[in-house]
C-alpha cells in the first residue's frame, strides 16, 4: 500500500498545493493594488479544482511532439471567469479588503489541511506501536 | 516553490511602495521651490505609476515602477514683484504641488503598504507552519 495514494494525504497534499497557488495570487494581487488597469485574478475554488481534475489525475500540458517545450504553469490555474464587481478611475480592480480577507481564509485553510495531515500521519505512528 | 514567490511578490510591493513614499516625501519638501532667474520654471510634481511585470527569475508577475513623470498641471501663479523669480508683470510662478493631495497619497502609500506586509506575515506563518509539521 503506497501511504501518499490513500485518500487522506492526497486529498491534503492538493489542498495544500491550492493555498500555496492561491497565497501567490493573491501576493500579487495586493503587490499591484494602485497598478493602473490591473485586474485581480484568483484561483477557481477548491472543490471545483478538484471536481475538474478528478483525484488522482491533474490536468498538464501534453507535450505532442518532443522539440516543444514543456510547459511552465502547473494545474492551477487563475479562473477567467471571475470578474471584479468595481474599478477605481485609474482601471485597477482590486479590492484591498476583498483580498485580505482571501489571504486570511486561504492561511485558515491550509492550517486546516496541514492539521488533519499531522493527525493522519499520528494515526499511522499509532499503529505502528509508538506513541507521540 | 509557491510561498517563497509569493514572499518575493509582497517584498517588491512594498518596495514599489518605499519608492512611491520618497517621490511623496520630494513633493512635500519642495512645495516652496521657485525658479531663480525671472519667469523660470518651479519645481515640478512628480507622480509615480506602477506596471505589472514578468520577473523570469522568479517565473512569476510582480510589480515594478513603471515611470517618474512630471505633472504637466498648470503653475499657480503668485504676485511677489521682489522675488528673484518674478517676471515683467511681478507674477513668480509656483510649484503645481498641493500638500493635501500629496498628504492622501502618502495615507494611501502606508495603507498599500502595510496591506503588503500583512500578506508577508500570513505567508510567513503558513511557511513555518508547514516546516513545523517535520517535528
Amino acid at each position: 500500500m503506497n501511504l501518499f495514494q490513500t485518500g487522506v494525504f492526497d486529498l491534503a497534499q492538493r489542498r495544500l498545493d491550492w493555498a500555496e497557488r492561491r497565497q501567490t495570487l493573491l501576493a500579487q494581487n495586493i503587490a499591484n493594488a494602485d497598478t493602473p488597469n490591473y485586474r485581480p485574478s484568483d484561483l477557481p475554488a477548491f472543490a471545483k479544482t478538484l471536481a475538474d481534475n478528478g483525484v488522482g489525475t491533474a490536468t498538464q500540458m501534453v507535450q505532442t511532439q518532443p522539440m516543444h517545450m514543456a510547459g511552465t504553469f502547473g494545474p492551477l490555474q487563475p479562473d477567467p471567469n471571475a470578474l471584479p464587481d468595481a474599478r477605481e478611475p485609474d482601471g485597477n480592480a482590486v479590492s484591498m479588503d476583498k483580498e485580505l480577507g482571501k489571504v486570511a481564509d486561504t492561511q485558515t485553510a491550509q492550517t486546516l489541511a496541514l492539521n488533519l495531515y499531522g493527525k493522519y500521519a499520528s494515526f499511522f505512528r499509532l499503529a505502528l506501536g509508538r506513541t507521540s | 516553490m509557491d510561498l517563497e514567490k509569493a514572499l518575493a511578490i509582497s517584498a517588491a510591493g512594498m518596495g514599489v511602495q518605499g519608492t512611491r513614499l520618497r517621490v511623496i516625501a520630494e513633493n512635500l519638501a519642495n512645495t516652496q521651490t521657485t525658479g531663480s532667474t525671472p519667469g523660470a520654471d518651479p519645481y515640478r510634481r512628480k507622480t509615480v505609476t506602477f506596471a505589472n511585470e514578468m520577473n523570469r527569475a522568479l517565473g512569476t508577475e510582480t510589480v515594478t515602477v513603471h515611470s517618474i513623470d512630471a505633472d504637466q498641471s498648470d503653475l499657480p501663479l503668485h504676485y511677489d514683484p521682489s522675488h528673484p523669480a518674478a517676471d515683467s508683470n511681478g507674477y513668480v510662478k509656483m510649484p503645481n504641488v498641493n500638500s493635501f493631495v500629496e498628504i492622501m497619497d502618502m495615507r494611501d502609500a502606508q495603507r498599500s503598504y502595510e496591506a503588503n506586509l500583512n500578506v508577508m506575515a500570513s505567508t510567513r506563518s503558513m511557511l513555518s507552519r508547514t516546516i513545523e509539521m517535520l517535528k
